[in-house]
């Protein structure tokens, strides 16, 4: 049972790390405030894992032929935890997904117990998320711009207006958030046979729920205010583009990376109002942390399995 | 629902106050005038120069809090920004009537008879630019489409009133006043151009800020 806290341990960075994909924008700028985005974050992931989080898990169970054995989960969300926490830390949006796959891959690098057919599948989907989300970025913005230009709203009723679809966006990004990343945290799990799907769809959204609330707000602040200076406008089209291209990944079953689907809606925003209101360093560091976050959590879970099999 | 626009809806009260004290402060400004230009500085006239000093201070009060108000994160950044910037200019408008009104007070300022019409024209042209920016920044505030219609008259009552200035200044130095009251005279004219310029700034802003919303 003990093995499971590192599942709790890499939902919980999980939750600091992603809960600025979704409330970033609004909470940097000030539109809403932290603890309201973060009670509203909490509460909708844990609806989204719960609803809709089983398709992701059995994506995982698929990933690891023969399920994978107890110890390799524990590794793997231990290693994908410490991998999140570090990036968080240095307060670099970062893909959880990739962790855990950087992680199986270090593991099966020695039990040689890697499914790569369906590792292909989700690598190809880590492209297609900003691709996506920059696409459905510029269709929300034309979409939704038509729309609130036909409402000739007044100074009061736009801020009202935009302030509650922030919220509304942000907690629909959270249930996607939830739907689609709960099985990074408990997924490993069910494979060797310790949590059904229900319960890791619970225990997850928990452990995710706990990091939005308890630490998050470090990395709201890098992905709110240093891409790019966002208007209320453009950061619920880029939350609404999130929650779309997460959710239709969720469906799928498909685990990717909200963090590659906010920069892909952001980016989306820069190109129908200009590149330049990006911000080329973040921008950098973000990609490096890309490149990064796989290459670490294959090392250190490479390093880990070594450790093990020279102790025991 | 009112609970999650509780803010919004207190500085709009504030802002309609505050407005209103501005509104208040002009009216008795241009009696003040008025007052003056008929009469001089007479009982009367000191009388509408405290009742605009007192809504000045009024306004004054009012903007306060609604900065604080904006800083407790009522509405949206962009719209705080731009809603402090509004109201910073705007508050040079009743400042100028206060400012001019305790100058010609204090200074004991005549007007020749000669002058009466003219200065009463500036007065008016600088009213009626005042009262359109006034309309903007009321439509701004319910209907943003049709702020362009207040604010395209205002460059007309700023010329009208450039060109009183400058012809009333002339004439003044070329006539036998003593020279200091001359100068004084020159003071109050272009303090009291000043608030069609001010008016024409504020309406090149409230024009952008109709605009700012729209997609």
């Amino acid at each position: 049972m003990w093995q499971l806290a590192s599942g709790v341990f890499f939902g919980w960075s999980l939750g600091t790390n992603d809960a600025a994909n979704v409330f970033g924008t609004a909470v940097a700028s000030r539109m809403v405030r932290f603890w309201t985005a973060a009670v509203i974050c909490a509460l909708a992931l844990m609806l989204g894992a719960w609803l809709e989080g089983a398709a992701g898990m059995e994506t995982y169970a698929a990933l690891s032929s023969g399920g994978g054995s107890l110890q390799t989960a524990f590794w793997v969300c231990l290693v994908a935890a410490i991998t999140v926490t570090g990036m968080t830390w240095l307060r670099l949006p970062v893909s959880a997904t990739q962790a855990v796959v950087g992680a199986l891959l270090g593991v099966g690098a020695w039990t040689g117990d890697i499914h790569f057919g369906v590792l292909g599948k989700v690598v190809a989907c880590w492209v297609g998320t900003p691709i996506g989300a920059l696409i459905v970025a510029v269709a929300v913005y034309f979409l939704l711009g038509q729309v609130i230009n036909r409402l000739h709203l007044n100074m009061f009723q736009y801020d009202i207006g935009m302030r509650a679809l922030l919220i509304l966006a942000g907690a629909y990004g959270s249930y996607a958030l939830g739907a689609n990343n709960v099985a990074n945290a408990t997924a490993p799990f069910v494979g060797p046979g310790m949590l059904d799907i229900p319960t890791a769809c619970l225990l997850g959204g928990a452990s995710i729920a706990l990091g939005v609330l308890t630490f998050s707000r470090g990395v709201m602040m890098t992905v709110g205010g240093g891409l790019v200076k966002l208007d209320a406008f453009a950061a619920l089209v880029v939350v609404v583009a999130e929650g779309i291209t997460v959710h239709i990944y969720a469906m799928l079953g498909v685990p990717v990376s909200t963090s590659q689907a906010v920069v892909g809606g952001v980016l989306g925003i820069g190109l129908v109002k200009g590149i330049r209101t990006v911000n080329r360093k973040t921008l950098r560091s973000i990609l490096l942390a890309w490149v990064s976050t796989p290459a670490v959590a294959f090392a250190l879970a490479w390093i880990a399995i070594l450790f093990q099999r020279s102790v025991g | 629902m009112g609970l999650f626009w509780r803010k919004e809806e207190e500085v709009k009260r504030l802002l309609e106050q505050y407005f209103a004290a501005v509104d208040a402060s002009m009216g008795d400004f241009e009696k003040a005038i008025r007052c003056f230009i008929e009469k001089g500085g007479c009982e009367e006239f000191r009388a509408l120069d405290k009742a605009t000093h007192k809504n000045e201070s009024r306004a004054d009060d009012l903007r306060w809090q609604i900065e604080q108000m904006l800083y407790r994160r009522a509405l949206l950044p962009e719209s705080r920004d731009d809603l402090l910037a509004l109201l910073e200019n705007y508050d040079h408008l009743p400042n100028l009537a206060e400012n001019i009104t305790f100058v010609l007070d204090t200074q004991r300022i005549e007007l020749p008879p000669a002058y009466r019409e003219r200065f009463e024209k500036l007065l008016e042209a600088n009213m009626e630019a005042y009262r359109h920016v006034r309309r903007a920044v009321e439509l701004l505030l319910s209907d943003p489409d049709r702020v362009e219609e207040e604010v395209q008259p205002v460059d007309q009552f700023e010329s009208a009133s450039d060109g009183l200035e400058r012809d009333l200044i002339i004439e003044i130095f070329r006539s036998d006043l003593p020279r200091a009251d001359c100068i004084q005279l020159r003071d109050v004219i272009q303090r009291l151009g000043d608030i069609s310029d001010t008016a024409e700034k504020l309406a090149r802003r409230l024009d952008i800020l109709s605009l700012k919303k729209r997609i």
